[in-house]
């Protein structure tokens, strides 16, 4: 979109908002959008542009090419152009303890106008570099390094060679980013690094796997390694590279998972069958944890006029993936989230010491607007998972008391669950030893 | 102390391969008569049920009965390693508990594999009713079975006084696979009454996956009962055996 298509703004926001908005961009509903331009044809509680631009309106004035400010910290490297990529700091044009502003674990309290406010609050500094550069040196990446790795929010100055652009930046598996502008200059304070990560960083015959495990094992936030892994400072020495960010939050909650996987492997079965569910910001979450052997199934229902079904369908678009006990081929077609939510399951059971089989389904209902990374997955389903289950004895009761809760038809579930037809329509041989099998039938 | 040799690899290569989609880890017993295996999935679907008889080593020393557990999986990257005119050595090295395999080609290729501690699964020998007896060309299931997985996931195995038949339906799709009774690809057809039962089709693909397609598979099948497959191996002296329990779709 242009900048002065943007004029039309004019009409809803008062004009004290409107200082410093030079554009927005749009991803996938954008021609509905442009043809409504806020009057709630969508059908949306409120309109996600206007929230945008609202937030992001309020960061916009006032902002010029030089940004001072605690980088909480952030960096972020982009996936366009690659091998040569952007990469930056991002911070807000203000000083004190910003770390929450970067901090996705401690998120899934806060409103969504909260966190699309503090994440649009973030000016992001860019510059091309090869991807190389990790391992390479220059001082620029360096910085990025340090900061990535540091503790605590970072005092940083940054001269951009224009004022930052109002754009607002969404994504399926980042968190919503503020406005941004190529970088000319960087000057950052002292950054006090986390010692663990700084032995990561200077061990150069570890591999990145090992040191992900390494550094979750000694309790660092999932979030706080997966921006460390965006700028290179884990891996085998030569081969250091920057990581798009949205690679290496898939990256890390893929390698965090498996290896939780690996581990609960070695635990009995759950005693009983299991329902948890999460209402939150107009989703709903629910799982069901079966007294098997691992598995593991994930689905998603976009209901019409939410992100990724844009009003005009007919029903809710259900989308899912699975693996067996030996684990799946080839990455889920649903994408990130499939790992995020993998993660936060397999965390929970690794906890308990059990091993189940887990189904794990999400329904997006009309009120969710935005959409606002993986962390939101992988943060709810942690969530879900801290309440208190209901325990049933039989996947029947199990799924009853499931079906209650869903608004999608069970069968329409089952319909796109591997892993429920698994359990449902696949007999075990241990059945006809024992002759239930016969029984069953008679019955 | 344990040695053995066969000069072909290929027969404990194929058989690993099918062996391995289903058991991540296997116990095997080694006595004077041959080698053995029996094991259950992790999720008791299906059982398998491996054995070959030392005459179809051409080296067989065994001094007493030995039960070796051992990671398929890694067992599979040795084996992938093997050339196709390589003879294939297994030792039991007692000082380090370890499986060593060697290739004997050109040159001599050595490998040691830690063992693992696994509890030998003591399994019952299920007694199933089955209703029908058919041998069939491996290369006619496994065309049937690559042709059910492009429509779904399961397929439904039959047979009549008529033949032999798949079916697979899934998404408004279907495929069929017909063998009329009499085809030389069929040399063997025995039934009771007529039954049919549906099957996972990835199962059963792994576990053709250790047939060789001009060799017969015999199936055995019954209403709504678990099959089993009996594969010659090594010529006819070996056999593999799997049992896979039945999808049944309630409403």
């Amino acid at each position: 979109m242009r900048p002065e298509d943007a004029h039309w703004l004019r009409e809803v926001l008062p004009p004290s908002l409107l200082e410093g908005i030079t554009g927005l961009r749009f991803r996938r509903s954008g021609h509905l959008c442009l043809s409504c331009r806020g009057r709630g044809l969508c059908g949306k509680a409120r309109c996600p542009v206007l929230l945008r631009a609202e937030a992001l309106a309020r960061v916009g004035r006032g902002l010029s090419s030089r940004v001072w400010g605690s980088s909480p910290p952030s960096v972020f490297v982009g996936r366009l152009g690659y091998p040569r990529v952007y990469a930056g700091p991002m911070l807000p044009p203000y000083l004190g303890d910003t770390s929450l502003l970067d901090a996705p674990e401690s998120w899934v309290e806060r409103s969504v106008e909260e966190i699309v406010g503090f994440r649009s609050s973030l000016v992001r500094g860019k510059r091309r570099e090869r991807v190389e550069a990790a391992r390479e040196g220059g001082r620029f990446v360096e910085m990025l390094q340090e900061m990535a790795m540091g503790k605590q929010p970072v005092e940083a100055e940054v001269f951009l060679s224009k004022k930052p652009s109002g754009f607002l930046t969404l994504g399926e598996e980042v968190p919503p980013m503020g406005p941004s502008a190529p970088l000319r200059e960087m000057r950052v304070s002292q950054v006090r690094t986390d010692e663990r990560m700084e032995r990561a960083f200077h061990d150069g015959d570890l591999k990145a796997q090992e040191a992900v495990v390494e550094l979750y094992r000694e309790g660092v936030p999932v979030s706080r390694i997966q921006r460390a892994f965006s700028v290179g400072v884990f891996g085998l020495r030569d081969r250091r590279r920057l990581v798009p960010t949205r690679w290496s939050i898939t990256a890390v909650d893929a390698i965090l998972s498996q290896e939780l996987v690996e581990r609960l492997k070695d635990f009995d079965t759950l005693d009983e069958y299991r329902v948890y569910s999460l209402r939150h910001h107009g989703n709903l979450f629910l799982a069901i944890l079966m007294p098997e052997k691992w598995s593991f199934d994930w689905i998603e229902s976009w209901f019409p006029g939410t992100t990724w079904n844009p009003a005009g369908a007919a029903s809710p678009a259900v989308m899912g993936d699975w693996e067996p006990y030996q684990g799946r081929r080839g990455y889920p077609e649903i994408g990130g989230c499939y790992y995020a939510c993998r993660l936060a399951v397999a965390e929970r059971l690794v906890e308990e010491g059990r091993q189940a089989s887990a189904v794990v389904l999400r329904e997006i209902h009309p009120g969710f607007l935005l959409p606002l990374g993986v962390w939101f997955v992988r943060e709810c389903v942690r969530k879900m998972l801290r309440g208190e289950p209901e325990k049933f004895e039989t996947l029947e009761e199990a799924l009853a008391r499931a079906r209650t809760k869903l608004t999608v038809p069970l069968e329409e579930w089952v319909k796109h669950s591997g892993l429920l037809r698994r359990c449902l329509f696949q007999r075990k041989l241990t059945e006809f030893w024992r002759g239930e099998h016969a029984a069953r039938k008679g019955a | 102390m344990l040695t053995v040799r066969m000069s072909d690899t290929k027969v404990w290569k194929t058989c690993m391969g099918a062996i391995v989609n289903l058991l991540e880890e296997a116990h095997f017993r080694f006595t004077q008569e041959g080698v053995s295996m029996r094991a259950m999935d992790p999720s008791h679907v299906a059982l398998v049920d491996f054995r070959l008889p030392s005459s179809a080593f051409e080296e067989y020393r065994v001094s007493k009965p030995l039960g070796l557990g051992l990671s398929l999986t890694e067992l599979n990257r040795v084996l992938s390693r093997a050339k196709s005119d390589d003879a294939l050595v297994m030792e039991h090295d007692e000082e380090k508990n370890r499986l060593l395999v060697t290739f004997r080609g050109t040159s001599s290729r050595k490998f040691s594999l830690p063992l693992l501690d696994l509890r030998e699964s003591e399994l019952p020998e299920p007694r199933l009713q089955f209703t029908a007896l058919v041998e069939v060309m491996a290369e006619v299931l496994q065309d049937g079975l690559r042709d059910s997985e492009t429509v779904g996931e399961n397929v439904r195995f039959r047979v009549t006084e008529e033949g032999f038949f798949m079916h697979a339906e899934g998404d408004g799709k279907s495929a069929e696979l017909r063998l009329e009774k009499g085809s030389a690809a069929m040399p063997k057809l025995k039934l009771e009454r007529s039954c049919s039962s549906m099957f996972n089709v990835k199962y059963l693909s792994d576990m053709l996956k250790a047939a060789d397609p001009k060799d017969v598979v015999t199936v055995h099948l019954g209403e709504d009962l678990p099959v089993k497959l009996d594969l010659r191996i090594a010529g006819g002296r070996g056999s593999l055996s799997f049992i896979l329990a039945p999808r049944i779709e309630l409403e």
